[in-house]
């Protein structure tokens, strides 16, 4: 379990390296100076030296390359270009408000698939079943924003039920959560689908096992066969899923922070695109990969704990 | 049937837990003493010497003190007035500016009163800042007592009040705080403030919330609290003025030409002139385009009509020239309009046929609209246009010389500029040294270079009308441009306030009434 751990971790510092390498090199790439495209048309000469000067441009790229990693190495992910705020904090004030909403777009996704997939495994090629089939393709079909947008249409300007814009007041949890009940709504549909589907047929693969049809034999209630005795065991496969949700729902908070105004990492990132911000960009994407690169070699843990079949294969 | 019951009540009872934390009623966003406006970028340097634009250039204005206001006249023409801080202030010949300022007006924070030495520290510091270029013929501040000074300049220059005195880069900041502060500039925090509304919180990509100022002596403002909501996303924004979260937001042209057909409830709709000025340019060095009689045939061929209807929406004006309305130098009609037979006698005169060109533009789907009506234009009159979108990086870079061999091959673009409130810096770009620079256009002519001396020495605003106009009528007459729009800003807001603006279109929420 220990060389597993360590070389699941092994690999996640792997993957960090590569995109960073990766991230400084696309950066190096983008045709155009990086002053005169910060800048724009009001660039002047002692403008764009000073730009060149504090993005260190005038150094050769494998100085540049160096100082980045050696600045990471101490976590410094740089200074924004405008504010002068150093980015590891500007990441630090916008990580929380993300892992929130990610937390409740899986909260959605759950709350939604996990029965969905239960109820179409045990009642079976019913119209229910065929039902929630239909369900769960539709919605891994239809991206966030749409669904964001009609949220917004019908529960904030139709039924005027529930606010738009911003993560709330800080320190009032009532309206923050009030501010969270939307986006995350339209963070998680998407992934109630996939949730759906990959309980429904872990439970039919598990529901078919033994030990069922011996606590059917014992006479037990089927609602306690079905969670206390299936779904314990069906629920596995969806934590791997879910770490992989993770990236997929990362990217897609760009799109639901921006349209419902939040701040978050998505946020961050985008605005500072916007601006040319290139420090910004990069503590942003830096930090992204960095907690999916975390997230899974987690989910793959925590399943060789919980699944002593997986423990067994170590 | 358990199981379905079971499922039916609890999704009942989870509805009923999320209906009972859902708000009864939303409250308005310009109801009672609170007002929300939308701010499009969150704020990153309020130091008037550093700072890039929007919500930033409100908050100078409100948090700061300035000696003159912008103001616009009966016909939509830009002046100036005394502010609320000074007893006067007059020019008193054309490179002097005399000034007293009223006393009482405090710093926040112990920072004593507001002195003719904090308008000289802030005035001079400008001269050495992102911003010099608002102060071109600034030379010093003398200080005669605490409330009374006189700005010299160098030489005359009509813009001093609406590019300097009068605007964002006219704010004064408290010497003695900003002198102590790392390079003596500041970003996200104001040193200190004296103003109509004091900044009291900041809450990064979220809101910024000034609050109106108790020992404020001027006028005082309609609303005891402001919040600048950071919505960055246009869209967003006009779901979240229909939601009743802001109370005003700027719109795109498409919005605001589907607003002028069905208006939300209680709203009304601003479309003003904005300090942008679009256009087609040609690189009259070009081996296709040398020919003035192609540039000429081009100017013909397109139709700017249909380009203002498929691109904007029908919400923008036809520019002719590059001084947008309401500034002095505006131009009112061009020598050439939309006439395809023209182009093509034109082009026959020229002897060019099967003439293909390359349009570059930023890769923005108006633009790029407004691409495909050129080349469909062109292909009317026999020229075969190939449109290439390109990102900001590469786009800025085509016209300098000193970024590579790209203007060489420059033949056509679209382009927009940005302009201050007055006509020499819209016109600035044009004379013999941008040539290479910004001058992608690459063409030079004597009486330009001699207008440009001249208007910038001009006091008396006929006199400048005059030569502005003439200075355009000589870029029209190289043949290079073809004249689009001045790109209008455009405001949803609710019919309960009353909202005032800048030269440049910027909300100033102090000068906000309720209607």
């Amino acid at each position: 379990m220990l060389f597993y751990a360590i070389q699941r971790i092994g690999l996640s510092i792997l993957i960090l390296i590569t995109s960073m390498v990766m991230l400084f090199t696309a950066l190096k790439l983008i045709p155009g100076d990086p002053a005169t495209i910060m800048l724009g048309s009001r660039a002047n000469a002692e403008m764009k030296a000073r730009i060149t000067e504090q993005l260190g441009l005038n150094d050769p790229v494998i100085v540049q390359l160096g100082t980045f990693f050696g600045r990471l190495l101490q976590g410094n992910l740089g200074t924004d270009m405008w504010s002068q705020r150093p980015v590891s904090q500007m990441v630090l004030e916008n990580m929380p408000y993300t892992l929130v909403l990610i937390g409740v777009g899986l909260g959605w996704a759950a709350l939604i698939g996990i029965p969905l997939g239960c109820y179409s495994a045990i009642r079976r090629n019913s119209f229910i079943d065929k039902f929630t089939g239909v369900i769960s393709v539709g919605t891994i079909s239809i991206p966030s924003f749409v669904v964001a947008i009609y949220a917004i249409l019908l529960f904030a300007i139709a039924l005027d039920w529930l606010p738009v814009i911003g993560a709330g007041e800080p320190g009032d949890w009532n309206d923050q959560l009030l501010h969270l009940i939307m986006p995350g709504f339209a963070l998680g549909l998407g992934w109630v689908g996939y949730l759906s589907r990959i309980v429904r047929a872990s439970m039919l693969e598990v529901m078919g096992e033994n030990h069922i049809r011996t606590a059917r034999a014992f006479g037990l209630p089927e609602f306690r066969i079905v969670i206390s005795y299936a779904l314990r065991i069906a629920i596995l496969p969806t934590i791997t899923l879910l770490a992989i949700a993770i990236g997929g729902l990362l990217s897609s908070a760009v799109f639901i922070e921006a349209i419902f105004a939040r701040p978050g990492i998505g946020k961050l990132i985008v605005d500072a695109a916007n601006m040319r911000n290139f420090p910004v960009v990069q503590g942003g994407v830096l930090s992204t990969v960095a907690l999916f690169a975390l997230t899974m070699p987690i989910a793959d843990l925590l399943v060789a704990w919980l699944d002593p079949r997986v423990r067994a294969t170590l | 049937m358990t199981n379905r019951r079971e499922l039916l009540r609890n999704t009942a009872f989870l509805s009923a837990i999320a209906a009972l934390g859902i708000k009864p009623e939303q409250v308005l966003a310009a109801e009672g003493d609170v007002l929300k406006v939308r701010m499009e970028a969150d704020i990153q340097v309020l130091d008037p010497g550093y700072m890039i634009g929007g919500a930033e250039t409100s908050l100078n204005y409100t948090c700061l003190p300035r000696l003159a206001i912008p103001v616009k006249g009966a016909n939509g023409e830009w002046g100036w007035a005394p502010s609320d801080y000074v007893e006067k202030i007059a020019q008193d010949d054309p490179t002097h500016i005399s000034f007293t300022l009223k006393p009482g007006f405090m710093w926040n924070g112990d920072l004593g009163e507001v002195t003719t030495d904090d308008v000289k520290y802030s005035f001079e510091r400008m001269l050495k800042s992102d911003w010099a270029a608002r102060w071109p013929v600034l030379d010093h501040v003398d200080v005669t007592d605490k409330y009374n000074g006189v700005i010299v300049l160098k030489s005359p220059f009509a813009a001093t009040f609406l590019m300097g005195v009068a605007s964002e880069s006219g704010s004064i900041v408290p010497k003695t705080a900003t002198e102590k502060l790392t390079d003596q500039k500041f970003t996200t925090e104001f040193p200190g403030q004296c103003g109509p509304y004091n900044l009291v919180e900041w809450t990064p990509k979220q809101k910024v919330v000034v609050k109106a100022n108790p020992d404020w002596k001027g006028t005082k403002p309609v609303f005891g609290e402001v919040h600048f909501i950071n919505i960055e996303d246009a869209n967003a924004a006009e779901l979240a003025y229909e939601a009743g979260e802001v109370a005003i937001t700027g719109v795109l042209a498409s919005t605001a030409a589907r607003y002028l057909k069905q208006m939300p409830a209680n709203s009304k709709l601003i479309n003003q002139a904005g300090p942008y000025y679009t256009w087609i340019g040609m690189n009259t060095q070009h081996e296709k385009l040398k020919d003035i009689r192609v540039r000429k045939a081009i100017q013909r061929a397109i139709d700017v009509k249909s380009i203002l209807e498929a691109a904007y929406g029908g919400t923008a004006p036809m520019a002719h020239g590059v001084v947008p309305l309401g500034l002095v130098g505006n131009r009112t009609e061009s020598k050439f309009s939309y006439n395809p037979d023209e182009a093509r006698a034109l082009l026959a005169e020229a002897g060019v046929s099967n003439l293909e060109l390359q349009f570059k533009t930023l890769n923005e789907a108006y633009r790029v609209t407004a691409a495909q009506i050129v080349q469909a234009n062109l292909a009317d009159v026999g020229i075969k246009l190939e449109i290439i979108p390109l990102d900001s990086g590469p786009f800025w870079n085509l016209g300098l010389e000193s970024k590579g061999d790209e203007w060489k091959s420059l033949e056509m673009w679209w382009m927009r500029y940005r302009t201050s409130a007055d006509p020499s810096d819209a016109i600035q770009w044009f004379i013999k040294s941008q040539v290479g620079i910004w001058n992608w256009e690459r063409w030079s002519d004597p009486e330009y270079e001699d207008l440009w001396v001249k208007g910038l020495a001009e006091t008396d605003n006929a006199k400048r009308q005059t030569i502005y106009v003439r200075m355009q009528e000589i870029m029209e007459d190289t043949g290079a441009y073809v004249w689009i729009t001045h790109d209008p800003l455009n405001y949803i807001h609710s019919d309960k306030i009353v909202p005032d603006f800048d030269t440049a279109g910027e909300v100033l929420v102090e000068r906000f009434k309720q209607a």
